[in-house]
């Protein structure tokens, strides 16, 4: 039942905010079914309502992660009425409004669509009101994610190529902002071994990237050219998280998989990209795996991208398609070159880093671990890249399959409508 | 018997959810007051759901008001229990 007392909790909270500010307030949360709402689609769906009402007026803002997904908390400038009108549009027009639950509230309590003349919302899957598919529960769970899935791959695949690979840029970044531990890195629900970072600044970060991103899509066999929108999204990053590192690693590396699979063979074709890329280090610039690389002649992420991520195509996708999020992300950081952990440890904490994720076994050494690696104030960054760039190629296989209306995939279910 | 000494409150007016409020009655009977958006179809269902879990508390002189947007029988059930226990 922690849902209903999560849900109890959330109204008295919400009713204190309504009492705070002198503004009405929009909830929004995933729409869809389940006691444990946390999952890939229902946190890319919350953001996105979130980036469609940021500019309308936003006064005061936070967000909580629980076993209701993701949720924003916006107290807004605008008439009340008026800004139902805006959060009942954005459910109806955009791709994902369906899958979003917009609530608008003052002091009085909630406003209702009835009080707007409109009709209430239909159920997914007939014409019927929501209400009476839920209360009858007329349709089975299956058909209810098959829906919802089929809901979220037309999101990604969108009308024109740059939003599509905005899109998907997108769902990899928040995909890996949900993994249910970090080890070090920021999830939603803790920063890990970080002081000056947290979810919201990914999810910012995230958004600003992931526009800038997808400007790369027309030039997969130009380096020069990816390397260029690169450093402006990396700019961009900085601007927005008020010059803190995000994401720079995630750029470079999701810009090279995005060029290798429009291509028939990623990985040759990333590694014939990439063929010049260790004579980055005979310029004077500055970052973890520069260093890393001066002092112990370590070639980190450069050094994958001249295999052309062979890894990460041949041995961490295929594994992360039959294992859960955790189990992939643990591989990845034993067997990952991950410099931003070495740059933070030092080469011996690395190794003992990574000898403790080896030996993991059950459930309680996997909380163990996360706490050591907070203990210690180590971050896998560099695998948490590795992360994104899977659920990239996933999104981006899935969207390429010709039958939309394909079997039952479990596995898919679980990667898009579940947290393991 | 339990009997309710002072006004318990339990769930939220969202969509799914119900609001149960128990409070002290004069008598010894337990009076069901129900408001639903799906109140045509399946009122009695729920007025049903309602009356066992207050059965199964062994209430008494209560009055229950029920403002339900479309809960499950078992959140129904679940918010009316709590709400019997804060009125105890």
């Amino acid at each position: 039942m922690e849902l209903l007392d999560e849900r109890e909790v959330r109204a008295n909270l919400q009713k204190q905010v309504t009492e705070d500010f002198p503004y009405p307030l929009a909830v929004i949360k995933a729409n869809l079914p389940g006691t444990d709402k946390r999952s890939l689609i229902s946190a890319v769906a919350v953001c996105e309502g979130y980036f469609q009402l940021k500019n309308k007026g936003v006064r005061h803002m936070f967000m909580s992660y629980s076993c209701e997904g993701l949720i924003f908390y916006l107290s807004i400038d605008r008439d009340i009425r008026e800004l139902k009108k805006i959060c009942v549009d954005i459910e109806t027009s955009h791709p994902l409004g369906r899958l979003m639950d917009i609530d608008v509230m003052d002091t009085r309590g909630q406003i209702s669509r009835r009080e707007l003349n409109l009709s209430p919302r239909k159920c997914f899957l007939c014409d019927e009101d929501a209400h009476l598919c839920v209360r009858n529960q007329t349709h089975t769970p299956d058909d209810i994610d098959r829906y919802i899935l089929s809901v979220f791959r037309k999101y990604l695949v969108a009308d024109d190529l740059a939003t599509r690979w905005q899109r998907l840029f997108f769902t990899a970044l928040i995909g890996e902002l949900i993994k249910p531990r970090g080890y070090g890195c920021v999830t939603m629900s803790d920063d890990g071994s970080h002081t000056d970072m947290d979810a919201m600044l990914f999810i910012e970060s995230a958004n600003t990237i992931s526009h800038l991103m997808c400007k790369a899509y027309a030039y997969p066999d130009d380096f020069q050219k990816l390397r260029d929108i690169g450093r402006i999204a990396e700019q961009k990053m900085f601007e927005t998280t008020g010059n803190i590192n995000t994401h720079k690693g995630a750029i470079f590396l999701m810009l090279l998989v995005m060029a290798g699979l429009q291509r028939e063979n990623p990985v040759a074709h990333i590694a014939r990209l990439c063929q010049n890329i260790l004579a980055d280090f005979d310029k004077a610039q500055s970052s973890h795996g520069m260093t890393l690389y001066y002092k112990y002649g370590i070639t980190g992420i450069r050094g994958l991208a001249k295999e052309g991520f062979r890894e990460l195509f041949e041995i961490y996708y295929p594994f992360y398609l039959k294992h859960s999020c955790d189990e992939t992300f643990l591989k990845i950081i034993c067997e990952n070159p991950d410099t931003t952990l070495m740059h933070r440890g030092g080469i011996p904490l690395y190794n003992e880093c990574r000898e403790k994720a080896k030996s993991i076994t059950n459930q309680q050494d996997r909380f163990a671990f996360d706490a050591w690696m907070k203990s210690q104030r180590l971050s896998p960054g560099g695998s948490a890249d590795m992360l994104s760039a899977l659920i990239l190629m996933d999104c981006f296989m899935w969207i390429k399959e010709e039958i939309e209306d394909e079997p039952t995939d479990k596995n898919r279910h679980r990667r898009y409508l579940r947290i393991e | 018997m339990n009997r309710p000494i002072r006004t318990g409150i339990a769930g939220t007016l969202e969509s799914n959810d119900c609001q149960v409020t128990v409070e002290p009655s004069h008598d010894d009977t337990v009076t069901i007051r129900l408001e639903s958006v799906v109140k045509a179809r399946f009122g009695h269902q729920i007025e049903k759901a309602i009356r066992d879990t207050c059965d199964q508390m062994q209430l008494t002189g209560a009055t229950v008001s029920v403002n339900d947007k479309g809960a499950l029988d078992f959140t129904i059930k679940a918010r009316v229990e709590t709400a019997v226990k804060r009125s105890l």
